[in-house]
């Protein structure tokens, strides 16, 4: 039984990037989460939706899907996409991990995503692409 | 996102301001080429300190300026570095190349 949960349909552009994460920020606000705890959210938030609209949808169209959950002082995000999707995921899980080195890419999206929350799962959306789950509970100041 | 590129006693420094993410990143990368492609500096700052927000494309950022860098031996620094940014560059093991640096540039207007 979830305390208060939203979902955001949005077109895969960077220029939502900020908007996004920002959202998810201020819905998690409610939680009295540190000022690191909520830029923690706001940067896995950043990386998965960077990974749908540059890997997912190769810079081309799309939609991505936002669904935030809160449950006590835990927050559980899905990000979700239709795009590409990713045929070796453990492989792209690897820090460093990246098939865009030339465009100067860090390869270290899901690294970051894993050390900023506390779970993180990356699985195949049905029929196609990627989704990631993540969830962090808020321990406070 | 804002970028001052300062140059002053053999430093090249760029000050960044604001959000770096993969919105952002694309006009940095060519503002600081730009500036990298010159000559007349002995070591390249960048200063960190009022970044509001970055996520791993910002290490993607600097690291590609820092292979550029490379060929010529040009030292690259990072200059106060708010917990933002200093979290996503101590997990990315970055200062290995690029140490951090804390006070004030002397490039600094």
């Amino acid at each position: 039984m979830s305390d208060n949960y939203m979902q955001i349909r949005i077109k895969a552009d960077m220029k939502n990037e900020s908007f996004i994460r920002s959202v998810v920020g201020a819905f998690c606000v409610g939680l009295n989460p540190t000022l690191e705890e909520i830029n923690d959210i706001k940067t896995a938030v950043s990386e998965a939706v960077t990974n749908s609209i540059v890997h997912g949808y190769e810079g081309g169209e799309g939609d991505i899907w936002i669904d935030a959950e809160i449950s006590g002082s835990t927050v559980r995000l899905l990000i979700a996409d239709n795009g590409i999707g990713i045929e070796d995921i453990p492989a792209a899980m690897q820090p460093f991990y990246t098939t865009k080195a030339d465009q100067d890419r860090s390869g270290m999206g899901f690294t970051v995503m894993q050390a900023f929350m506390d779970e993180l799962t990356v699985t195949p959306n049905e029929p196609r692409g990627l989704k990631v789950e993540m969830k962090k509970t808020f321990r406070g100041a | 996102m804002n970028l001052q590129t300062v140059r002053k006693g053999g430093s090249l420094c760029f000050v960044l301001s604001g959000e770096i993410d993969e919105s952002s990143a694309p006009a940095l990368r060519q503002e600081m080429d730009e500036a990298l492609s010159g000559g007349g500096f002995r070591e390249v700052v960048f200063d960190m300190s009022a970044v509001s927000f970055m996520d791993s494309t910002g290490i993607g950022l600097l690291l590609g300026r820092y292979k550029r860098g490379r060929g010529r031996g040009i030292p690259m620094k990072i200059l106060n570095p708010n917990p933002v940014c200093d979290k996503i560059f101590v997990l990315s093991g970055i200062y290995q190349v690029m140490p951090k640096a804390e006070g004030v540039q002397e490039g600094r207007a």
